[in-house]
């Protein structure tokens, strides 16, 4: 199970108001579907696995005053991270700035540099945005290793790849 | 390896200035004051660590690119100066890229795009 309210579990080295932002977008984006205690379809490197994900419940008026394409974003990022934590253990270095084909830079128990790159979608096509984003983090690969992570909220689904030597 | 605490502290402030400016409206006031904050908590990782290094390289870029972004195109020229010093080689294109993008920024200001107007007066 993974309580995305409490994303500095994973990464307590994520500054609190930012970690409170992408937990409240994760929850306005999952609960336009589902509710708190879903299962997420995760495919880990091509293994499936099925992952629990809680949050504090949100209400309309929440929702109300959030723009629906940064709450499904920022609500991607949350996911993301929340599960390159739980399944990698990699640890957050930084956030990347525009324009660096990536968005987070992280640090995996070897100390080897991670360059990911998140998308998130609501209920738009899966596979072409994952094509798109393995591009982008290709182009990233000076700053490390490449891995991309997609979700979608439909489902909700989501896929994490890469990181690694052997990908 | 266990991670600097002040440049830990830097990663999590920039990581946060990043997201925040990121909802900011692109080149408002709003968001060009977040980028030169940006540019400054860049700057700082960029003097804690080795140019040849990926959180250096990431550092002196991002001071420029940040102060492009902020409108300030003094200061990104002033740091691709510095930065140049002792960039290794893929470090100094990038930076000799953004430099050009600063050299074009302070043309503008310098070559104001003024043209003439013709206009006809007539007796009322």
């Amino acid at each position: 199970m993974i309580d995305l309210g409490d994303l500095r579990s994973h990464h307590p080295e994520l500054a609190d108001a930012l970690a409170r932002a992408l937990s409240h977008h994760a929850a306005i984006a999952l609960q336009r579907r589902h509710h708190s205690g879903v299962e997420l379809a995760l495919s880990l490197d091509g293994e499936e696995v099925r992952v629990t994900l809680t949050w504090p419940a949100t209400t309309n008026a929440d929702a109300a005053m959030v723009d629906a394409k940064r709450a499904t974003e920022e609500g991607a990022e949350c996911i993301a991270l929340a599960l390159v934590g739980r399944f990698r253990r990699w640890r957050i270095e930084r956030r990347l700035q525009p324009g660096e084909s990536a968005d987070w830079l992280l640090v995996n128990d070897a100390g080897e540099r991670i360059v990911l790159e998140i998308s998130g979608t609501d209920d738009g096509p899966f596979e072409a945005r994952l094509r798109q984003k393995r591009g982008q983090a290709a182009l990233a690969a000076a700053r490390g290793l490449p891995a991309v992570s997609v979700v979608r909220f439909l489902e909700p689904r989501a896929l994490l790849e890469g990181g690694s030597h052997d990908s | 390896m266990t991670p600097d605490p002040t440049l830990q502290n830097l990663n999590a402030r920039i990581s946060e200035e990043i997201f925040f400016a990121g909802r900011a409206a692109q080149g408002s006031m709003e968001a060009q004051s977040a980028y030169l904050r940006i540019s400054a908590l860049e700057e700082q990782i960029a003097r804690l660590t080795a140019p040849d290094a990926v959180d250096g390289a990431l550092a002196r870029v991002g001071a420029v690119s940040a102060a492009l972004r902020a409108g300030d195109w003094l200061r990104a020229a002033r740091l691709v100066d510095e930065f140049m010093e002792d960039a290794p080689a893929d470090v100094a294109e990038e930076l000799r890229a953004l430099g050009r993008e600063a050299d074009d920024a302070a043309r503008v200001v310098q070559e104001p795009d003024v043209r003439p107007v013709r206009f006809h007066l007539e007796a009322a």
